[in-house]
């Protein structure tokens, strides 16, 4: 019983539904007969602001510190600058072999006049480096109006000291509260939230929510007009394209270089493998990105094939975003000879001769395996 | 996980409208095999998924970046098909029979897989039939990619065990 039998028989106990439509107009007809029961006035909270609101107004027992710098802060005209330390992102060398995991670092600046900045680095080096202009009054909203919904926590002892432990030989206190937005009516917004303090300051170092989990390396306020807002690149506050993919069409491994010039492979066979008709793909945006006209990119999908389903399957194309936005979850590009890895198992992404690949195989052993051989298509 | 989770960025309702049907018209045959795989039934899934989208249509503005937004309209689409389904139960309605994809050489696997605990079997829905990865699933399902993959491992584990027991031996 191997995992592709499983896999197999999973797929055969429930038709594919392939080439189902469903009933858009239906759910619009639906939602706008449905009645709407919720009030808008306040903004919906974003839970990452939980660690402002938190410093900002928690009470007593030494936290009075805090609370006075934060009440300097907001008398002053708050900008806030926060540095997280998100997540770790995994790479493998392709070079000299060997595993490293490496934090992600988050740096944010937040003015309400004049937006807020996020710069995303690893290993020091800088990803992304961004102001959102017109997003301020929103994630002004967001930051200063969520201090209501922990008051209200607060108040009806929705929080509470839930232990002592110790991070990095630093003895912390932790608090657990209930984040509740019933004017949203979104369960999934109904979360638990835990946050350790530092025993002596009560400065937040981690913050831990819906399975993720944020060190705080550091946390202050400015007077008005401090600050450095000076990004990379602004935007406007839109949310990144959305790609769809969309296959049109197969070509044979000798014509795929006339779809992308620096196509790579696997082979023709990748150990018991055998690579079927490569797909060619349109990876989309809708036109409202940026708004902009939609974006077509093209790109290619190799399935290596072994039963029923693809075993390894290799997606390109020429620009970032679709690889990244494709639900793997990573906004890191790997740096040249290097393999990101997803948590999942046997998914990694990697970029070569400008083209943006990312590999599913059934085990991280395949995925590098197959990272190792990826080679142009002749 | 990225910035999706610690701040938000205004968009205004069309552009949201505009990806929850683009989400809608490109992944409808997938939230419609998980539907039903986890109903029971063809109709059930059907309505699960309308239900599921009227839900998130409705109430988009607490909606932020794309990154989160596929995961809440999966988490809407699973709920919808849970509550279907325990909707079905306390009527006392069986689930329909659905037709298989393709005939089962073993029916034991097939049975194996229906006897697995709700969120292995769940995760197994999740990974094959809509191809999302643990880290999406983590999301959907509100936890860590690894107990997302040791809930498939167990899942696995758990068919092969079963398929390797004895036949009981007729009385």
């Amino acid at each position: 019983m191997s995992v592709d039998h499983v896999k197999a028989a999973v797929e055969r106990s429930v038709p594919s539904y392939r080439g189902r439509t469903g009933d858009w107009e239906g759910v619009l007809e639906r939602a706008r007969h449905a009645p709407v029961r919720r009030d808008w006035k306040r903004p919906a909270a974003v839970v990452g602001a939980a660690i402002l609101a938190l410093v900002l107004f928690w009470p007593g027992d030494g936290g009075e510190r805090i609370l006075e710098r934060a009440r300097a802060a907001v008398a002053g005209g708050p900008v806030v600058h926060l540095v997280l330390q998100s997540r770790s992102q995994e790479f493998y060398d392709l070079r000299r072999g060997g595993l490293r995991r490496v934090p992600v670092e988050e740096e944010l600046w937040f003015d309400e006049s004049r937006g807020l900045r996020r710069i995303e680095r690893i290993d020091g080096r800088v990803l992304d480096d961004v102001l959102y202009e017109a997003a301020g009054p929103e994630v002004a909203r967001q930051f200063l109006g969520l201090t209501e919904v922990y008051r209200k926590a607060l108040a009806v002892g929705d929080a509470e000291e839930s232990g002592r432990s110790e991070i990095d030989g630093r003895e912390v206190r932790w608090i657990t509260f209930r984040v509740r937005y019933p004017e949203h009516g979104i369960a999934s917004y109904d979360a638990e939230h835990r946050v350790a303090v530092d025993g002596e300051t009560y400065e937040p170092v981690l913050w831990r929510a819906g399975g993720a989990e944020y060190r705080i390396l550091s946390w202050e306020t400015l007077p008005r007009g401090r600050g450095d807002f000076t990004a990379a690149r602004t935007e406007n506050g839109l949310v990144q394209g959305l790609y769809g993919a969309t296959r049109v069409g197969v070509r044979a491994p000798n014509e795929a270089r006339e779809v992308l010039p620096n196509a790579v492979w696997l082979g023709r066979r990748f150990g018991d493998l055998t690579l079927e008709p490569i797909r060619v793909m349109r990876y989309e945006t809708g036109p409202w990105t940026r708004g902009g006209p939609a974006e077509s990119l093209p790109g290619l999908e190799l399935c290596y094939r072994a039963g029923e389903s693809c075993a390894v399957t290799v997606s390109q194309t020429i620009a970032p975003q679709p690889m990244s936005g494709r639900g793997h979850g990573w906004s890191v590009t790997p740096a040249p000879g290097t393999l990101a890895l997803a948590d999942a198992e046997g998914l990694g992404y990697l970029v070569r001769d400008g083209v943006y690949v990312t590999i599913q195989a059934d085990s991280r052993e395949e995925l590098i395996a197959a990272a190792k051989v990826l080679t142009p298509i002749p | 996980m990225g910035v999706a989770v610690v701040w938000g960025v205004a968009r205004t309702r069309d552009e949201l409208l505009e990806e929850i049907e683009l989400i809608y018209r490109h992944r409808y045959p997938a939230f419609l095999r998980v539907a039903v795989a986890i109903t029971g039934g063809e109709q059930q899934g059907a309505d699960a998924v309308q239900d599921a989208f009227v839900g998130v249509v409705r109430s988009r503005r607490g909606i932020r970046r794309r990154a989160a937004l596929e995961a809440f309209v999966w988490r809407a689409v699973v709920n919808a098909a849970r509550d279907r389904r325990a909707v079905r139960a306390e009527a006392g309605q069986p689930p329909d029979l659905i037709a298989p994809s393709a005939p089962e050489p073993d029916e034991r696997v097939r049975r194996a897989i229906a006897e697995l605990p709700e969120r292995q079997r769940l995760v197994l829905f999740l990974r094959y039939f809509a191809d999302l990865d643990y880290l999406a699933i983590g999301r959907i399902m509100g936890v860590r990619p690894g107990t997302v993959a040791a809930s498939v491992h167990a899942a696995r584990a758990a068919v092969k065990q079963r398929l390797e027991e004895k036949e009981p031996a007729c009385p």
